[in-house]
């Protein structure tokens, strides 16, 4: 009886509280309603679809390598890194969205087998090259294994850009040496082939768990972050979807600027400001939407802090003008406002609590 | 020495300060859980823990696990650490977070209330120990004039200042007795900050982190210990039965020049060096150099930790200091070994709570509670009251 009554009254302080919170404002659901509906059109518009270009661009740069590697002719060497610029800006597309099947497992992140710079900003070229000069200088068979088992900084999308835009003997540069690497030496294909063939296991692993099968439950991550049953999995992080957005793109803006990455993205192949505007982009479709979308996050801000929603935007245009005359200086400035405008302007134009602010000192 | 500014509440103005019973829609009456006297003496535990995301919610949170019903005891500030006393379990101390300058002393069963304050020119850094007897209360402070770090002893009859210890160090934050009842562990952050620049750091060149043992009679020093990187900040420790103290870490990254990692996490074992607890890079890296809470287990030789920016609780044994587990949460940072040693309680900013089964480190998703209208802030502590 005890128990049943205390039951009961935790049971009407919550739908007090409800009950409260909507007296305030009549307005204030349908702006729920809205928000739900745009955060759902973002993983669905956005999100996942960037997880499947992804995939299916590895697929195909795999393919390719698999062709050049077949007719080791520079038109097909160039095919490979055109379709490897292809591939990472699909990367960028998606990195901004770094949760869930990004992450899978806290202490071997998927992310980091890809991206190896993003764990935490370590340049990690020289390793790769000492790597792929030990590879080529040894006799033991190139397997699948061999690069399955590989620690993240030995693989991922640096490793195959190092191995299709360098000549690995001196780093130069020029498409006929890099083309005499592979025709005088086919431990080089071998290297590419593995390198490429793990990419696609990877992006098989994130896209397979956005859209069909996460860690094992039957259901696509997607289907389980918008309906609440994240909390069903054991161990995994059930925050609201509008919590990870935010945090994830907040976090994104912050290691892009903090880490300065534009002195280390796709150096070797001189990719690095459209990798910066595929990133930016994504993020701006985050924001406005896509032609498919019904309601965005700017169609909610627009309606209560229109000013906000001007702010972002314009900083967004000030990152892409830095882009386009290639500064880093204000690139870094323009996503630093950027950063702060998610954690202030977006979070408090729909309306979003993403938690406590643990602060230095506490 | 200051003049008593303790004030006294009673059960009018904690009623008008919102010490409510939710639900009943009537405010408490004197002896807020007589009502459970009828039952079970493990009922009789609390989960207290400061709690609000706006000055008008800002409170001390007590939580039913038994009952799942939890109540807000209004403060009017941003509460941090909880202390107990020693001989009357059902007196509770929250000293508000830094730079505040208030203590707020609630008795659970009386419903009285009583606060204190900071002596001039000091502001508190949110934690607070009791003396053995419990004649004496230990807060941690700073006299911001001088920037020097200070404990703040009070006696607890009249919460009147009746001496005043150096804390060895800058910025000293969580304060604790240790087993031999006669020694304080204090963790020096070496962070300095100055009311009029709010929580600002001011020493970020020269800021030295120390964990300090100080006698708990004559506030003389006994020992100081340093970790190896200068810009970690020793903020929050637990100590084992043994003697061994857990101590989590904060890096003032902004002041570093390069972004080499840094454990979060150590232990000092009474007699020996420091010892850092390692984790996979990938684990370090998400805590986002931030560790909020530490709680030990001596049962089990475990010592938790939760990182609210890194959404992560992680557990060490303390005799191999190897990692036993982890548990993602978002925002999490409250923690607490409930009164059984059976869980490590978790709490978050969204009003959740999880508990840890203390022998096989997975969560019993039966135990969760989620109180949507609570935001459980840093600390949270367990405390079984007796009838």
């Amino acid at each position: 009886m005890l128990k049943h009554t205390s039951k009961l009254i935790a049971t009407v302080t919550t739908a007090t509280l409800l009950s409260s919170c909507g007296s305030e404002s009549s307005t204030r659901t349908i702006e729920y309603s809205g928000l739900n509906q745009a955060l759902s059109q973002v993983i669905t518009l956005v999100v996942e679809p960037a997880a499947t270009n992804f995939l299916n661009q590895a697929r195909q740069l795999d393919s390719l390598s698999d062709a050049f590697c077949s007719t080791t002719t520079e038109p097909n060497l160039l095919a490979v890194q055109n379709q490897w610029k292809a591939t990472a800006k699909s990367w960028y597309e998606l990195l901004p969205y770094n949760f869930g099947p990004m992450i899978n497992d806290e202490v071997l992140p998927e992310y980091i087998f890809i991206d190896s710079l993003r764990l935490r900003g370590t340049n990690y070229t020289q390793t790769v090259r000492n790597d792929i000069d030990s590879m080529l200088a040894a006799s033991s068979a190139l397997t699948d294994t061999t690069f399955r088992n590989k620690n993240f900084q030995f693989v991922g999308l640096l490793a195959t850009e190092l191995a299709v835009f360098e000549r690995a003997s001196d780093h130069n540069k020029e498409i006929g040496n890099i083309l005499s690497d592979f025709t005088s030496q086919s431990r080089k294909c071998q290297i590419l082939q593995g390198y490429t063939g793990q990419l696609v296991a990877r992006a098989e692993n994130i896209s397979n768990s956005w859209s069909n099968n996460y860690k094992n439950t039957g259901s696509s991550y997607r289907k389980l972050l918008l309906s609440g049953g994240l909390s069903q999995i054991a161990g995994e992080d059930s925050s609201s979807t509008s919590t990870k957005l935010i945090t994830s793109t907040n976090e994104y803006m912050d290691y892009v600027h903090k880490r300065t990455i534009v002195n280390d993205v796709a150096v070797v192949s001189g990719y690095t400001w459209t990798l910066m505007l595929a990133g930016l982009e994504s993020f701006e479709r985050m924001v406005e939407g896509t032609p498919a979308t019904t309601e965005s996050f700017a169609d909610i801000m627009q309606a209560s802090t229109a000013t906000d929603l001007a702010t972002i935007r314009a900083n967004i245009v000030s990152a892409k003008q830095a882009i386009e005359a290639e500064n880093d200086t204000d690139f870094d400035a323009a996503v630093k406002a950027i950063d702060g405008n998610i954690k202030r302007e977006l979070t408090d134009g729909l309306n979003i609590n993403t938690g406590l602010n643990f602060s230095d000192g506490d | 020495m200051t003049n008593d500014q303790s004030r006294r509440h009673f059960l009018k103005s904690m009623t008008l300060a919102g010490f409510m019973l939710p639900g009943l829609g009537v405010s408490a009456g004197a002896g807020i859980w007589q009502a459970h006297k009828q039952s079970r003496s493990d009922q009789y535990e609390r989960w207290i823990t400061a709690q609000g995301k706006t000055p008008e919610q800002y409170g001390m949170g007590a939580i039913s696990p038994i009952q799942a019903d939890a109540i807000n005891v209004s403060s009017n500030f941003r509460g941090h650490g909880i202390c107990q006393h020693p001989t009357q379990p059902h007196k509770v101390v929250m000293v508000s977070r830094r730079p505040g300058t208030v203590g707020l002393e609630v008795d659970l069963l009386s419903g009285e209330s009583r606060e204190f304050h900071s002596p001039a020119n000091h502001h508190m850094q949110g934690h607070g120990a009791f003396s053995a007897d419990g004649n004496l209360l230990f807060t941690s402070e700073s006299d911001f004039q001088s920037g020097a770090g200070k404990i703040i002893v009070r006696d607890t009859h009249n919460y009147n200042v009746v001496a005043e210890y150096s804390s060895y160090g800058i910025g000293p934050h969580e304060i604790k007795r240790m087993p031999d009842n006669t020694t304080l562990a204090v963790a020096n952050g070496g962070l300095l900050t100055h009311p009029e620049s709010g929580r600002k750091v001011l020493n970020l060149d020269s800021m030295r982190s120390t964990l300090s043992y100080i006698d708990i009679n004559s506030g003389e020093l006994i020992s100081e210990h340093r970790v190896p990187e200068n810009k970690a900040s020793i903020r929050h420790f637990d100590i084992a039965a043994d003697g061994t103290v857990a101590f989590g870490m904060q890096v003032q990254r902004r002041a570093m020049s390069d972004n080499h990692l840094v454990p979060l996490a150590g232990v000092h074992k009474p007699g020996k060096d420091i010892e850092l607890l390692q984790a996979p890079e990938s684990l370090t890296v998400a805590l986002n150099d931030y560790m909020g809470s530490v709680a030990v287990d001596s049962h089990n030789c475990l010592a938790a930790f939760t990182s609210p920016r890194g959404d992560l609780a992680m557990f060490w044994h303390l005799d191999d200091l190897s990692l036993q587990g982890y548990h993602k949460f978002h925002d999490v940072c409250g923690l607490a070994l409930n009164a059984s040693g059976s869980h490590f309680v978790l709490s978050n900013s969204a009003g959740k709570l999880r508990q840890i089964n203390t022998k096989t480190l997975q969560e019993d998703r039966d135990l969760r509670l989620d109180f949507p209208a609570m935001a459980w802030d840093n600390h949270m502590m367990s405390v079984r009251l007796t009838s």
